[in-house]
């Protein structure tokens, strides 16, 4: 194959592994079983990000997180002491939930099946019926149950084992390195969009992580933008690989004409189509005509990341074919009208264009479930898809 | 009058009446919910003074705004939110898209 000369190349980083050519079968997207050993070895054994600190302010702020493919849902709550700790929201009494709402301020939580309570901390304060419990039970064996927990840049991180083989730190490696110069935290959440679209989680994530679907599925909402004749296949300008995450950056057609109403806008405040300055914590490459980065943080987080903006997505796989897809979107705070109507058309174009995005998923789905396709192919256009896979295997691989 | 505007800003009156929407959800809504004809309407009508608006309105403190110009600005968040269906889709949603209402967005 490749008949026709490149036009353009993406740089490769020289840490990209050998992942060879071959096409990929379609078995790991459409099979329980492989769903079932994903969850044993990777989702139980990788760092997943799970909120933000700033959705936590003051100490007794609590949320709660369902994570359905470790079948928790799990309290993040910040204590008296500052601290914020995770703990499964589980009496540890007779098993019912101790919080009830998704979220809240709270001076503890308290059961409503006996009463029993449990401090911010997660020490059981108040066991009602303590006279009558006999046998070998210590009231400060029985707090909730923690789970393990780290930050980094404000990004709340929970580990399914009590002690995981490596540091949070550890873990991100070099891709926590190259963004940790952005300013996360002085940005806020602007928007948050979810749905749960019949699809395997690879399958959703693969449609995030390569350019080349810029060229038809976003046809109408970015037209001309992510290739021209000087890029006709929309490759990616530069992709490096840390370990299981990877970082793309996103090429744009510096002839690309945004929208009128974008560019009105787009004056008096960073929007997505309209902001190519210097930032810290992007463009690790110094590429020319550099869009933005796409950041993927293994298995199922990306932090994508502008001059001036940030989105993420989390992609929570709930059964082999359903996955529920939460995207939230950062800025930095508008300061006046100006700059929050920039903000604006950043949130729908974005939330549009995601909209394109998905049009393709339960298709997709759909027909690999069918039997007729044995492969997938992918081009080096979708670099990204082939080291996901690689990785997952990598861990199925380990702990088999 | 039941939707105030600023005194430069009062013939777009008929819109705010409609537009005035301080949430994205409901801006959505109501965009979702119009022909591409009305929304054309409400497009052209309003960008000739997107940018005199918006230079009226960075006077004042997004915190501490006025009702009419919470009005002004609650309209043109609305125009943005409409202005991708006039501008890109040519149809009030993305035609070759998942089903927007399955789509959910928290204010």
């Amino acid at each position: 194959m490749g008949k026709t000369e490149r036009i353009f190349e993406t740089k490769l980083h020289s840490d990209t592994p050998e992942m060879g050519d071959s096409p990929l079968p379609v078995e790991p997207y459409v099979s329980k079983e492989f769903f079932e050993k994903e969850r044993e070895s990777i989702f139980k054994r990788a760092w997943l990000e799970v909120a933000r600190v700033e959705e936590l302010p003051n100490p007794g702020d609590y949320i709660t997180v369902d994570v359905e493919v470790l079948k928790a849902s799990i309290i993040l709550v910040r204590g008296q002491d500052n601290e914020v700790r995770a703990f499964h929201n589980i009496c540890t009494h007779r098993g019912n939930k101790v919080a009830r709402e998704n979220q809240g301020n709270a001076r503890g939580f308290t059961c409503g099946f006996h009463g029993w309570a449990f401090g911010l901390d997660g020490n059981l304060e108040f066991m009602a019926g303590e006279e009558y419990f006999t046998g070998d039970i210590n009231k400060c064996d029985i707090g909730l149950i923690p789970m393990t927990l780290d930050t980094w840049k404000g990004f709340i991180f929970v580990h399914a084992m009590d002690e995981p083989p490596q540091s949070l730190g550890d873990y991100l490696g070099g891709m926590g390195t190259q963004l940790d110069p952005f300013p996360h935290e002085e940005c806020e959440r602007i928007a948050r969009y979810s749905g749960t679209p019949r699809v395997n989680w690879k399958v959703a994530i693969d449609a995030f992580q390569e350019a080349f679907h810029a060229i038809t599925v976003h046809r109408e909402s970015l037209p001309g933008s992510a290739a021209s004749a000087l890029n006709p296949g929309a490759a990616l300008t530069s992709a490096r690989f840390y370990g299981p995450h990877r970082s793309l950056s996103a090429w744009l057609n510096m002839e690309y004409m945004p929208p009128d109403i974008g560019l009105m806008v787009g004056k008096y405040g960073p929007a997505f189509v309209t902001s190519h300055e210097d930032y810290p914590g992007v463009n690790p490459n110094r590429d020319d005509s550099w869009w933005f980065d796409i950041n993927v943080i293994f298995p199922n987080f990306f932090c994508d990341v502008g001059p001036g903006w940030y989105f993420t997505y989390n992609f929570w796989p709930v059964s082999e074919n359903e996955t529920r897809w939460v995207m939230d979107i950062y800025q930095l705070k508008a300061k006046d009208a100006g700059a929050l109507l920039a903000q604006e058309h950043t949130k729908v174009l974005l939330r549009d264009a995601v909209l394109e995005d998905f049009s393709t998923l339960e298709d997709t789905q759909q027909m690999m479930e069918s039997g007729a396709l044995k492969n997938i192919l992918a081009s080096d256009l979708e670099i990204a898809i082939r080291h996901q896979m690689y990785v997952v295997n990598q861990w199925l691989e380990q702990t088999a | 009058m039941s939707t105030p505007l600023p005194a430069a800003f009062t013939q777009l009156a008929p819109y705010a009446e409609k537009w005035a929407l301080d949430t994205e959800s409901a801006r959505r809504e109501t965009r979702m919910g119009c022909s591409q004809e009305e929304l054309t309407t409400f497009y052209q009508a309003m960008k000739p003074v997107l940018d005199e608006a918006i230079q009226h309105l960075n006077k004042f403190d997004l915190e501490k705004m006025p009702d009419p110009e919470r009005n002004l600005l609650n309209t043109a968040l609305s125009l943005v939110e409409i202005s991708v269906a006039v501008e890109l889709f040519h149809n009030p949603w993305p035609l070759n898209a998942w089903p927007w209402e399955a789509f959910s967005v928290s204010d």
